[in-house]
Formats: structure tokens, sequence, C-alpha cells
């Protein structure tokens, strides 16, 4: 790890969010405009079974990420600041996951085009 | 705040229901605030633990995720997405500074009075012909905005036969205030007759 | 070094830090003198801005007033906000800053004193253009947030809309400066010991304020832009009519919008957290917690943008992720909140007049609020959207939110400026004529936006019964008048007539409070070392102690201003920061980039090429008494220490400033290619007849040169830390610098017309972003080249190169996302649009 990353770990978790949410966004927008949501895949439209998956997909990584910080505060945490910031990064990475469930939590139940 | 139709009508609930909510929240809070100033201990032997987790976070967290959702509901409801049928489709033009109505059932066209038949719900396209507008009829539901180059939907319903206002609601320039128009619910018998009328020129 | 006598110390330290009187004030670089201007200017803008409150008020009092027709009313409207918002609440929230965080953290000065001179004039002059309409008539009149295409060409022929555009991005790039001086600042410029789990809370908040702002900017500079070029070169941006689109406008402008009252919130926040733990007597609860919701506040308000939007047409399922998330963002506020009520709960509070206000605060901000989450609520907003509720809902989070712990901090620092404890008779009559005053103004707009209300009338029929409530809101704001007025009043008298006092009548436990009183241009006599949290301090028992000069750097040499920097995560000193004497550079330099932008202003753009080349003159000149023209060895900094100057470190500050300067481009480089994606999707008239297309072989010119210009930068930056001349690598990086600025300036004369579409506009918009970078990166070549003729580059002084290597580096990947971008740009993707 160089010197500066504890500070950048700060940023991990909500930045994936935020990676997220511009792709579900964008791809909303597309998909709506290439008429996507009217292709079915079964009960649901193609649109929304790509905006689930990235919404999932985003949650999953976070996770990921919030584990992988929390196993470097546990094993590697030298002194007082460096473990400092990484347990706010952890717990930031923690908290970007219901954020991210209820922020896209509308892909359940809300029309996707209209 | 008077609605007179139906859309107008559950938001008008739901914003009592968030005034209500609201009112409590904030007088709950004052009050934890005041305890916390002139006798903390009332709030147990760790305050903060109270104060920071329940108050600041499980609390708004839970209602916050009803308000949420049911705004979520209420939203899906109004734009009309339980799948009823297709309405009657009247196509609103805004320009600086007045509005036309084109009524493509026979081709009438009115300006700066929308000619709707009550208790129908009725879906409007919407668009201008150079800046944003906004199209608003504050008594019967939400607005939306008038975009040049794009077409907006909304479904709007008046209950009762009447007179209702409408107004620009997004800034234009000069003209922007003086930009309202009326609105004429007529009975639903009665409607077929009025476009005819429109359409031929004679007054409705 | 020996350390001289206190006072001969203090001598010493005044006579190389103070400003020079009269004229040599325009030289001032001083942090404590620049903050200072900032406030006063800023309290001077807010005067204005409150003035043209009135008129509105005046205006509004009853239907169908005559008192102004609507044109100059919507100046007035127009100008009341972007006052309030650009040139009152960021630069008051600078000022503090720039003041406050040496003193916080225990450094002399901010990392850039010139660059912070440079940003006040730049606010000035940009200030002064839009005064200077207001008074002359001409001023913006399409609302504060500009929308299009009201304010395109067609519908605002005149030059008020640029004067808009181009003053306030004038003002905007200084703030952009200001914001990674701050970070910088904060995150190297610390006294020793100071890891950054020990820095004041309210470090903490500006640094991620700043951050944000860096974020933020760029997209509504960018859009500026833009629309600035549609206005006079009518290249069709924003033009439904051309393949634009009315809505690009209005998403660059809030994902600006919407994290900037969350800038101006923060810092407020951040007094709050410094204040109520004084007057609680207790530190405050939940330090961590609180870095935490500053977080997530920072990151969520970054994914609210639309909620300004939700009635222009898009997607309820959008709709509803920008409505989850505005709700979301409700509750890290809370958090904090709590955090402070909960720090009142374990003290022993006290009502002082400071505390006063923030208990104003609390109640205003928090019925704001609530009020926000009711309009983040889609259905609500579809009524509530573009009507006096809303405008209650923003004073209240506003005012409540900023202005009110303003006024707390005014009154809580103006000890630490004056020097001179107060007597606060004044005080709390004002404070209860504002909160007053305030409640019944914008109260009462709640109903009447209920009532149906929409913003920005000038007058409104008697038929729809709002006048008594438009006449209490008018009367509400004539008493809030009288409040502010008493408290300038108050103020004056305090500064004027308060008695000495040595230092922190609050009892204060952070650092400033242990720089004399008023503060002594060098802040600290000599830096200390930190142990424990900043805000567990003796500042009574620090102050003496540092004024004896028993801290760091307890002496001068040199003549010069030094002050520490650290190792970020260890706060261990690794280098001295000589800082800049006062220069009137900045001064002269404000000039200049104020007459190039008069000279866009006024569509004089052959003429305009001179101030820029002399702004450009000047930046090099600035370089001129930076670095050292021999290696030397480390220098002492007291306690048996030592450190090399600040120009033989691998990454000084001003690696650092590069750095974050390349992150703020790369979002402003991410918003333009979004930016042309967005329209490829969603704007009306695609696609365009004829498709504006450039030469493969030109576009594969314009990267292969950035990508040269980066490996020779590099090979650069190996001859110079091997001991040779770097000639060869510099000669070859600008030429390929050379080659992309030529291939993109071939490309865009080979495209014809630009005005036809906007494909043809986004186009060009990709190429000339791409050669504005290589046009910086042979700057800073020639930079290069001038540094190693100076004598000024060695193995250990190699930061010049370092900064353009990093430049270099970027520009290669910044032309590579342009040139894909204007690759997919010139095939269709548009036709397979439903709709």
């Amino acid at each position: 790890m160089t010197r500066s990353s504890p500070l950048l770990t700060l940023a991990a978790g909500f930045t994936i969010w935020a990676i997220g949410f511009a792709v579900i966004y964008a791809v909303q927008g597309a998909g709506c405009a290439y008429g996507w949501d009217r292709i079915a895949l079964g009960p649901i439209s193609l649109l929304r079974w790509i905006l689930g998956m990235l919404a999932t997909g985003t949650a999953v990584c976070i996770y990921l990420t919030k584990r992988k910080l929390s196993n470097i505060l546990a094993a590697n945490a030298r002194n007082e600041a460096d473990h400092f910031l990484l347990s706010i990064a952890t717990c930031a990475a923690l908290i970007a996951i219901p954020t991210t469930l209820f922020t896209f939590a509308g892909i359940l139940i809300t029309t996707v085009c209209g | 705040m008077d609605p007179a139709g139906p859309s107008a009508a559950s938001v008008a609930t739901l914003w009592w229901i968030m005034f209500t909510g609201g009112t409590l929240i904030f007088a709950a809070t004052s009050v934890v605030l005041a305890v916390a100033w002139a006798k903390p201990r009332l709030l147990g032997a760790n305050p903060q633990r109270l104060l920071i987790l329940w108050g600041g976070l499980v609390l708004p967290s839970i209602i916050l995720a009803a308000l949420v959702f049911s705004a979520f509901a209420l939203g899906e409801r109004l734009i009309g997405a339980s799948g009823s049928p297709a309405p009657l489709r009247i196509e609103a033009v805004a320009e600086r500074w007045m509005w036309s109505f084109r009524y493509p059932t026979n081709g009438a066209v009115s300006e700066q009075v929308l000619h709707i038949p009550a208790g129908e719900p009725v879906e409007f396209a919407v668009t201008s012909e150079d800046v944003i507008h906004g199209f608003w009829l504050p008594r019967l539901g939400g607005k939306i905005d008038a975009v040049p180059g794009h077409t907006n939907m909304i479904r709007l319903q008046a209950d009762r036969p009447g007179r209702y206002g409408g107004v620009c609601a997004e800034f234009c320039g000069e003209g922007h205030e003086i930009m309202r128009f009326e609105v004429v619910a007529h009975p639903l018998q009665e409607y077929e007759a009025v476009l005819d009328r429109l359409a031929a020129g004679e007054a409705p | 070094m020996s350390t001289p006598s206190p006072i001969r110390l203090h001598k010493e330290l005044s006579r190389i830090w103070d400003t020079a009187p009269g004229l040599g004030r325009l030289s001032a670089v001083n942090h404590t003198v620049l903050g200072k201007r900032f406030i006063i200017t800023a309290f001077v803008f807010f005067t204005i801005g409150g003035l043209l409150a009135m008129l509105i008020r005046a205006q509004l009092a009853t239907s169908k007033n005559a008192f102004v027709g609507p044109d100059i009313y919507n100046q007035i409207f127009t100008m009341h906000g972007t006052i309030m918002m650009f040139l009152f609440a960021i630069p008051m929230f600078e000022g503090f800053a720039i003041y406050l965080l040496p003193k916080m953290l225990g450094a002399r000065d901010m990392a850039f004193p010139r660059m912070a001179a440079y940003c006040y004039w730049c606010y000035l002059f940009g200030g002064s253009i839009l005064i200077a309409a207001l008074l002359l008539g001409v001023a913006p009149d399409g609302g504060w947030f500009m929308y299009t295409p009201l304010n395109s060409k067609p519908y605002s022929p005149s030059i008020n809309a640029d004067i808009w555009l181009l003053g306030i991005t004038f003002v905007e790039i200084s703030a952009l400066s200001a914001a990674i001086e701050i970070i910088v600042s904060i995150l190297k410029l610390r006294a020793p010991g100071m890891t950054l789990n020990r820095m004041p809370i309210m470090a903490w908040y500006l640094l991620i304020t700043a951050f944000m702002m860096l974020f933020g900017f760029p997209p509504l500079i960018l859009a500026s832009a833009l629309l600035e070029l549609e206005r006079a070169f009518g290249l069709p941006f924003f033009d439904p009519t051309r393949g634009g689109d009315a809505l690009l406008w209005q998403h660059l402008f809030w994902l600006f919008g919407h994290p900037e009252v969350y800038i101006i919130f923060l810092p407020a926040a951040g007094a709050i957290s410094m204040m109520v733990p004084t007057f609680a007597r207790h530190e405050l609860i939940g330090y961590r917690t609180v870095i935490l919701a500053i977080i997530a506040v920072a990151f969520l308000s970054f994914g609210l943008w639309v909620h300004h939007m939700f009635t222009v047409g898009i997607p309820h399922l959008a709709l509803t992720f920008f409505s989850a998330a505005s709700g979301l963002v409700a509750i890290p506020t809370a958090v904090q909140i709590f955090a402070w009520i909960a720090t009142i709960a374990n003290g022993r509070p006290k009502l002082d007049v400071p505390m006063l206000y923030l208990f104003g605060f609390f109640v205003i901000f928090i019925i704001g609020g609530l009020t926000g989450v009711m309009v983040a609520m889609v259905p609500f907003n579809l009524q509530a959207h573009d009507t006096h509720f809303v405008v209650a809902h923003l004073h209240y989070v506003l005012v409540g939110g900023f202005v009110f712990p303003m006024l707390a901090a005014a009154y809580y620092w103006l000890p630490h400026f004056t020097g001179k404890s107060s007597e606060h008779v004044l005080s709390r009559p004002a404070f209860w004529l504002i909160f007053v005053g305030f409640n019944l103004t914008f109260f009462l707009m709640h109903l009447t936006g209920l009532l149906g209300m929409p913003r920005r009338v000038s007058t409104y029929p008697l038929e729809a019964k709002w006048d008594w409530l438009n006449l209490l809101s008018s009367f509400g704001s004539f008493i809030m008048t009288i409040g502010f007025a008493l408290f300038v009043i108050d103020v004056f008298l305090q500064m004027r007539f308060g008695t000495r006092f040595r230092r922190d009548p609050w009892t204060a436990k952070t650092l400033e409070w242990a720089t004399p009183t008023p503060a002594t241009s060098y802040a600290f006599a000599s830096l200390p070392e930190i142990s424990d949290r900043a805000d567990r301090l003796e500042p009574a028992a620090l102050g003496p102690k540092l004024a004896r000069g028993e801290g760091y750097l307890g002496f001068t040499r040199n003549n010069w201003m030094e002050t520490l920097g650290l190792d970020m995560m260890t706060a261990r000193p690794t280098e001295v920061i000589v800082l800049p004497r006062p220069s009137f550079l900045p001064f002269w330099t404000g000039l200049a980039t104020g007459a190039f932008v008069l000279c866009l202003l006024f569509k004089l753009y052959w003429l305009s090429l001179v101030p820029f080349a002399i702004t450009i003159g000047l930046w090099f000149v600035w370089t001129l008494t930076t670095g050292g023209r021999t290696d030397m060895a480390p220098l002492d900094i007291g306690h048996g220490q030592s450190a090399p100057p600040h120009w033989q470190v691998e990454r000084p500050p001003s690696w650092w400033a590069m750095l974050f300067a390349i992150s703020g481009d790369a979002v402003m480089v991410t918003s333009l290619i979004f930016g042309s994606l967005f329209l490829i999707v969603v704007a009306p008239q695609w696609p365009p007849q004829a498709f504006a297309t450039v030469s493969p072989w030109l576009l594969a010119a314009i990267v292969w040169g950035a990508i040269v210009a980066a490996l020779a930068g590099r090979f650069a930056l190996k001859q110079l830390l091997s001991g040779t001349a770097p000639l060869a690598g510099l000669s070859v990086a600008g030429v390929g610098h050379l080659v992309t600025l030529t291939a993109a300036t071939i490309a865009i004369s080979n495209m014809g017309t630009l005005t036809a579409h906007s494909q043809a506009a986004m186009l060009f918009a990709l190429l000339a972003m791409a050669a504005l970078h290589a046009f910086i990166g042979l700057l800073l070549i020639a930079y290069g080249f001038l540094r190693h003729f100076s004598g000024k580059l060695s193995a250990l002084r190699s930061m010049d190169l370092r900064i353009g290597k990093l430049w270099h580096d970027a520009t290669a990947v910044m032309v590579l996302a342009c040139v894909v971008a204007a690759l997919v740009l010139q095939f269709d993707l548009s036709s397979a649009r439903l709709r």
C-alpha cells in the first residue's frame, strides 16, 4: 500500500456506489431510448433485468471492498492514524451497501420508461 | 390545497401525512434538544447512543423507508401505470407567452382556454415552441414541463364540471406571469358537442 | 540555530511576514489579511443581495404592484440568487477557511499564498463586473440557474446572459483554485504530530467540502463555456432545433448545483462542530461518526441533482433513484445534529450569544430539512416545484444552515479577529429580530406555495387571495433587515469599543486560540508538536510557550517565510516549505485575467489574445522567485531535527496541487464526453443530415502526439535524476504536444461548418479539449526549459519536471478519451432510437 492510500480508501465504498449510479442511470436512459424495455425476458423486460443486475453487482462490489478493508484493518493497522482511517473506510463501505439497495429499490417496482 | 381531481387529492393526502409527521418530528427534536440542554439525565446513562444511533440513524431510516416507498407507489398510480385504457388525449403547446390546445379527436384547436370532460382522465401531450414552460393545473394535479424538442405526458382528471385555473410554472421571460390559461371542465355528455362546436369555429 | 528572545523573534518574524502599509496592501499574500478581505467583501455582497431581496419583497407585497416592471424584476431576482450563491456564500466560507485553517492546523500560512491573493482579486473583479451590470441595468435576467433555451441567443439576445456566463465562470475558477489550496494545506501543512485522526473536526469538514468543490464545479464551468460558445458562435449544444437539448444544460448545471448547496452547508456545520463543544464544555461526541456522516453526505449529494428536474419528463424509475437518495441524505445530516445534541447532553452548557444563534440554526434548519424530505417525494414535488414552497424550503436550509451558523461564528471568532472581548448589548435584540423576521417572512411562504403561487412572478392576481400572505412576508423581511442592521452596528461597536483581552475568552480548546489575538501575520512564532486530538489542547498554556520559540522553527533564516510540510499519514515533518513573500503579481495577474474576460464579454476576440498572453506571461514571472539554484543540505527545524527545503522533495505541495487540478480536469472531460453521449441518446433532431467527420489519421496523430509527450516527459525526468540535462526529453515532449495541437487544429478547420448540428459542435468541443491539454503541456515544457536554463533543476531539485510529468501523463489519458468519444460521435448510433 502506498503511503497515501489509506486516505483514498475512505472514498472506496461510496465511489463504487457513485460509479454504479452513473452507469445505471445512463443505461436506463439509453435503454429507454433504444426500446430495451419492450423486449421481454420472461415476466419482466430486458432493461429491468439489466438494471437489476447492475444494481446487484454494485452492491456486491461494495461488499467485497468492505470485506477487503476489514481484513486489512484486522491484519495491518500499524498506527493510530492508519487504524482510524481504515475503520472509517470500512464503516463507509458498509453503509454504502444499504445505500445502494435503497437507492435502486425502484428497479423492483416502478415503471422503467414512463 | 383545494384539490378538484384524484391526482391532486392523493397528493394532498400525502402532504397532510408528511405535514403531521414533520411537525411531530420537529416537536420531538426540539424537546430532545431542550432536555439535552437542561436535564440531560433524563436521557439515560449513555445519551449519545440513544441520540446518535436511534435518533440519528434508526428512526429516520424507518420513517424514510416508509415515506419513500409510499411515494413510489403513489407516483406509479399517478402516471397511470396500472394499464387502464388509453384516455382521451389533448395536446398542449406553449409559446411565449400563450397556450394553444389541440384536440386530436376532431382536429379542433383552442387558445388560452382548455376544454376537458369532467370525471374522465385526460392524457396531455405537452410541448413548447420556444423555451421551457411549465404546464400546471394546480387544483387538478402536478405539473409537467413543456420542453422544446420533447413531448411530455401527464394524466389529469377533474372530478366535477367547473372552471379551474392553469399557469405557466417555469420562468420563461418577461411574459411569464401573464401566461395563465383557463380550464373548463364540461359534463361528460356535453363534451363531444363542445368539441364539434370548437372545430366549426363557434363558441364552445 | 539558537532561539532569539521572544521579543526579538516577534520583531524578526513580523519584519518578514508583515504586509507593507498603503499601496503595499495590494501585495498582501498573508492568510489573515486575505481571510478578512474575503469575509468583508462577501458580507458587502450579502448586503447587496439583501437589498435586492428587499426590492423583491417590496414588489410582491401587494398584487398587481407597479413598483417595478417584469424586465427589471427579472434582473433583480436573478441577481439576488446569483449574488447570494456565488458572491456571498462560497467566498464567505473561503474567507473563514483561509483565516482559520493555518491557525487550527498549526501552520504559519496556507500552501499557496499568492494563489490565495489571486483568487481574491479574481473574485473581486468578477463580482464587480456583475454589480456593474446591475447598476447599468444590464444584469442577467434569466434566473440564477440560467436555463436554456431561455438564455440562448434567440431569447436572450443582449449581453446580460454573457455577463453571467463569463463573470461567474471567472469567479468559479478562482473558487476551484481555492479549493485545491485548501486540500493541499490540510493534507500537508499541519503541525508535526497532528495525524489525520487528531485534526480539528473543522479541518475534516473543509477537506471534504473542498473535494466536493473539486468535483462539483467543473460541470458548471464546462456548461457555461458551452453556452457562451453557443451564444457567441452559434454552436448548438442546447438548441433543440439543431440536435442540441435544453435538458443538457439542466443536467450539467444541477450536477454542480446540488453539491453546491452542501458545499455551502458543510463548512457551517464544521463551525457548529467547533462551537458546540466550547459552549457545552465537553468535547465533540462521535468524532469518527461525524466524519463518516460527512463522507456520506458528500457522496450522496452528487446523486441528487435530478430532484431539481422532477418535472421535465424523465421516466419514473430514474426519478426514484434521485428521490431515494434525496431522502437518504437526511440521515447523515440527522446523525450530525444528534451528535451535537449528544455533546450538549454530556456537557455543562452555557448560553452565550453564539449559542443563541446556534439554537436559531437548530430550529430553522430542522424545519428546512423536513420540508426537504417532503419535496424529495416525487408526487408532492410535482405540485410544489416552481412554487413558493420551494422558495421557503431553500431559504430555511440556506439561511438556517449557513447564515445563522456564520453569524454565530462571527461572534465566536470576533475576539480572535480583534483581540477584544465583547459586550453583548445589541446582540440579543439583533438575534431576535432576525429570527422572528426570518420566520415571519418565509414560514408563510410554505402556505403561499401550497396555495399555488409560482416562483419568479412580479405580480399576481387579486383573485388568488395571496395578498395578505405576501404582505406579511414583506413585513417580516423588514423586521429581518432591521435585525441585520443591528448586527452590523453591534459588530462595528465591538471592534471599536471592546476591551482588550489576552486570548481565548471562551476557554476553547483548539489551536487557533494559541496565537496572539489579534493574530500576528506569522500566526505562530514557533510550531507546536501535537500529541493529542486538536480539540483537547490548552491554548492558554501552549500559546506563551510557542511565542517563546519553544516549538519548531522558532527562528528566522535567510529572510524566508517558512512553515513545515508533513508526511500526510505519519505527520512527521518532511520538508521546510518556503513561502513566497508579498508580491503585486497576483494583483496584476488578476487584472490581466479580468481584462481577458472583458474582451470576451465585448466580443473583442482578437484583442483578447493580448491579455491572455499577458496573463500567461505573468504566471511565468510568478515562478521566477521559487526554487533554489544549488542543492542544499537539510535545514535545521528545531528540536534536533532537520528537513530539506520543499523544492528538494519528491512530492512538494505544488505536486499535490497539480494532482488535484488534474482530478478536477478529469471531471470536466468526463462531463463533456457524457454530454455528447447524452445528446446522441436523447436529443431531438438526431441523426444529423450530414455527419461531420475527422480523418482517422488526424485522430491517430492527436493521440500519438500526446503519448509521445508523456513518454518523453518521463524520459526527461529520468535524465534529470541521473544527472544529465533533460533537454532531449523536453524537446521531444514539446514536439509531441505540438503534433497534437496542430493535428487538432487542422481537424477542426477541415470540419467545415460547426453550427449546423450539435454533432459537429460536440466534435469540435472534444477536439478543442484535446488541443487545450496539449497547449498547457507546451506551456509546461517551456517552463521546464526556463527552469533548466535558470539553473533551478538538478537531480535533487526535480519538482518542476515531476509536476510536468503528471500533466503529460494525464493529457495522454484525456486526449485518448476525447478521441475515442470523437470516433463514436461519427457513427450513427441514434437511428436505432425508438423515441
